[in-house]
């Protein structure tokens, strides 16, 4: 998840949990040198997609110009190489070091740049980040060994940058390899997909989760660990982001606001809006609003299993089944599909996030009232 | 990290470095100079991952170590020194570089040696020595055709390689698809058998600059897949471009049988001042062959209309044909004789100029239609 790199010391240092069977068909396809140009690792956010491209980047630097699709021996088939059991990063490493630098030569992340503007990221990958790639693969390597690109993500390329990639993925010069990172693969062009070996990730078990969390958060009590991994979905990069800015706090409050439906005092709502959205943050409202449908999905899907809602923080469960039980269930099903609509389309429409919260909220509130 | 050494001497080690480092870059080390104390001497690196320019002057060293500031900072600062000073730099505990002059004190911000990039050159199992006029002229007379349209990035270079047509020479050659030039030196010892390679734009111009700079030889070695240039003092490692040359042979015209020939500087004055008149981008220019009479016409709806007349040897049929000016101007610009020898087919096909002077120039010229 591009988004907390810094926060988590990048996803070189990243620890990673889960997605063996993804990290082993890649090196074993290494090891049995038919490693195909493209991946494109697909996933709900915060899962390890990047975690697992940078590992398996470094993997590939350390080990230089072996594997791949390496020459064959003089008899044949070329010797099978062993397949590794797992990537070890040694971080005193020099390869470490330049990797976390950005100045290995013979890797290129392509992120939403800049813009000179504003100074502050673009909300999309534009087509002259993009040719940067193609001027990377139109000169030699650096070093002897694999030519690697990361794209993160690939769903943030424009139209236009999608396009200038095309060539590339289509046709890049020997040993070279392309990881396209992507949220949601179904947004991809479709020229895009079919020139890519799909590599589904699964989001990780609670367990996982917490085996993550540990990881950063040592010192994090048992059921604030639980409540995030709960909240986080399978999605560790999400329950660190959560852990690091509070976010069981705001959880908490949105929460509590949730109690005073049908009709929520306006102040009060603003003055949560404010919390979870300051200036300089365009993208959390987005994180929170998600957070928000997710709690109703959770109440929806514990009704529906017959099971007791996990608590994440006190009272959520009676909150929960007040509400459903003000209206049918399929009614409230179509209040969570509703939010998910709004949620995408101020993505994609690029919408005021704040506004968003409120709208959220006022859906609920509007479908009580009639 | 300690040691002083004269203003001027710094100054001109470190433009020989500086202009490889760009002005806009996304990795905070690419913008830095490392600076490093070798064997008793001062060694100045900068590198954009293509190339590397490493360059070693003398100083009085009291203690070795190594550290990277912000390129274009410190060549300022020098720059702005007083002619003569005396210029002290040594690392500080807190990671920065005290610069000391005179009454004048800057302390540079540092990041550390190990996350610079390195540039490994590999093998270079290909070696010669070139006389720096000869390396010139193949530079100079060339360059300027070099293609900056970046699809067919093959062509963003100078294609050094052997020719084995008779003697064998040693020949650079530029295209862009609408001009070509072509220059050829007697091929150096050891240079047989050499790959022919794609030096990039921005290494021919970095290496132009570095032949005004040093004088006797310069010792060439290269691989496939990395060329490196040693002056004295100074040393140039690029990667190349990968891809393969056009068979430009092919465009080169044998049979063109209409010989004319023409005073250059008349002639590419002529052409400058008549060309004045034109309008639009392609800026065309109009000759009309007559025996013995070259008259150059350019047509403007706008502007109006020019003419001018210069003396010529034209023997064969009358004919009219168009060509770019800016393009004309190019290669006049490169012929060193009084003469310039073209030799035409027909208003469509490629006509081919030739220096009085020098025979190892060739310059191909698409015409236009007019």
């Amino acid at each position: 998840m591009s988004d907390n790199r810094n926060g988590a010391g990048g996803p070189l240092r990243a620890h990673l949990v889960g997605h063996e069977k993804a990290a082993q068909t890649l090196r074993k396809c290494w090891a049995e040198q038919r490693l195909h140009h493209a991946w494109c690792l697909s996933g709900p956010k915060g899962i390890g997609k990047a975690t697992l491209a940078w590992q398996f980047a470094y993997f590939l630097l350390e080990r230089g110009g072996s594997g791949g699709h390496g020459k064959a021996s003089l008899f044949g088939e070329a010797l099978p190489v062993e397949v590794p059991e797992s990537i070890t990063i040694d971080q005193d490493s020099q390869l470490f070091r330049r990797l976390q630098a950005g100045t290995h030569g013979n890797l290129m992340v392509v992120e939403r740049g800049l813009d000179p503007k504003s100074g502050r990221a673009r909300s999309e990958i534009i087509v002259d980040d993009v040719r940067r790639l193609s001027q990377f693969y139109s000169k030699t390597a650096a070093e002897e060994g694999w030519r690697i690109a990361i794209i993160d993500s690939a769903d943030e390329l424009n139209r236009n940058a999608s396009n200038a990639l095309l060539k590339t993925l289509e046709e890049p010069p020997d040993r070279s390899i392309l990881l396209l990172i992507a949220h949601s693969p179904g947004r991809l062009l479709a020229t895009i997909r079919s020139r890519c070996q799909d590599l589904p990730l699964l989001p990780l078990s609670e367990r996982q989760t917490r085996n993550v969390l540990a990881h950063y958060y040592p010192d994090l009590a048992e059921a604030e660990a639980k409540g995030l991994a709960v909240l986080a979905e399978g999605a560790p990069g999400l329950a660190i982001s959560l852990a690091g800015e509070g976010g069981l706090d705001l959880y908490g409050r949105m929460v509590e606001l949730l109690a005073a439906l049908p009709s929520i005092p306006t102040s009060r709502l603003f003055a949560l809006v404010d919390d979870i959205a300051p200036r300089d943050q365009p993208d959390r409202p987005l994180f929170f609003a998600g957070l928000l449908r997710n709690w109703l999905g959770r109440a929806i899907r514990a009704r529906v299993v017959g099971v007791e809602p996990y608590e994440v923080v006190a009272g959520e469960g009676d909150q929960q089944a007040r509400l459903l039980a003000a209206m049918p269930l399929d009614r409230w099903i179509e209040v969570w599909e509703k939010m998910g609509r709004l949620i995408s389309r101020t993505e994609a429409l690029n919408l005021d996030r704040r506004q968003l919260v409120f709208g959220l909220f006022r859906t609920m509130e509007s479908a009580l009232a009639s | 990290m300690k040691l002083s050494i004269e203003r001027g001497k710094l100054l001109r080690s470190l433009g020989h470095v500086q202009s490889v480092v760009e002005k806009r870059n996304t990795i905070p080390i690419l913008s830095n100079v490392q600076i490093e104390v070798q064997n008793g001497s001062l060694a100045l690196t900068a590198t954009d991952l293509d190339l590397t320019i490493v360059d070693t002057t003398e100083a009085n060293i009291s203690e070795s170590g190594a550290t990277t500031v912000p390129a274009h900072t410190l060549f300022d600062i020098v720059r702005k020194l007083p002619d003569g000073a005396e210029v002290e730099l040594s690392l500080e505990a807190d990671q920065r570089l005290a610069l000391t002059a005179g009454r004048a004190k800057f302390a540079l911000a540092c990041l550390p040696k190990e996350d610079f990039p390195v540039m490994s050159t590999g093998d270079l199992p290909h070696r010669f020595d070139i006389a720096s006029d000869q390396l010139k002229r193949l530079i100079d007379k060339t360059r300027f055709a070099i293609s900056t349209e970046e699809t067919r990035y093959y062509l963003n270079g100078i294609y050094l390689h052997v020719s084995e047509n008779g003697d064998s020479t040693l020949r650079a050659v530029a295209t862009d698809g609408h001009r070509l030039a072509r220059m050829e030196i007697p091929l150096p010892d050891g240079a047989k058998g050499m790959p022919g390679v794609i030096v990039p734009r921005k290494t021919v111009n970095e290496l132009r600059k570095l032949i005004d700079e040093f004088d006797g030889d310069v010792s060439v070695a290269l691989s496939e897949t990395k060329i490196q240039f040693s002056f004295d003092g100074a040393v140039l490692t690029s990667k190349l471009i990968d891809g393969t040359f056009p068979d430009y042979s092919r465009v080169i015209p044998l049979g063109n049988d209409k010989i004319l020939e023409v005073d250059c500087h008349m002639f590419a004055e002529a052409v400058d001042r008549v060309s004045t008149i034109s309008s639009d981008r392609t800026r065309s220019v109009k000759l009309n062959l007559e025996a013995d009479k070259l008259v150059l016409t350019v047509n403007s709806p706008e502007n109006g209309t020019a003419r001018e007349e210069v003396a010529a040897q034209y023997a064969a049929e009358a004919m009219e044909i168009g060509f770019n000016a800016r393009y004309l101007l190019d290669i006049l610009g490169q012929v060193e004789g009084d003469t310039m020898h073209a030799k035409l087919a027909d208003p469509s096909s490629p006509t081919v100029i030739q220096d009085s002077a020098d025979p190892a120039a060739l310059y191909v010229l698409m015409p236009m239609r007019v």
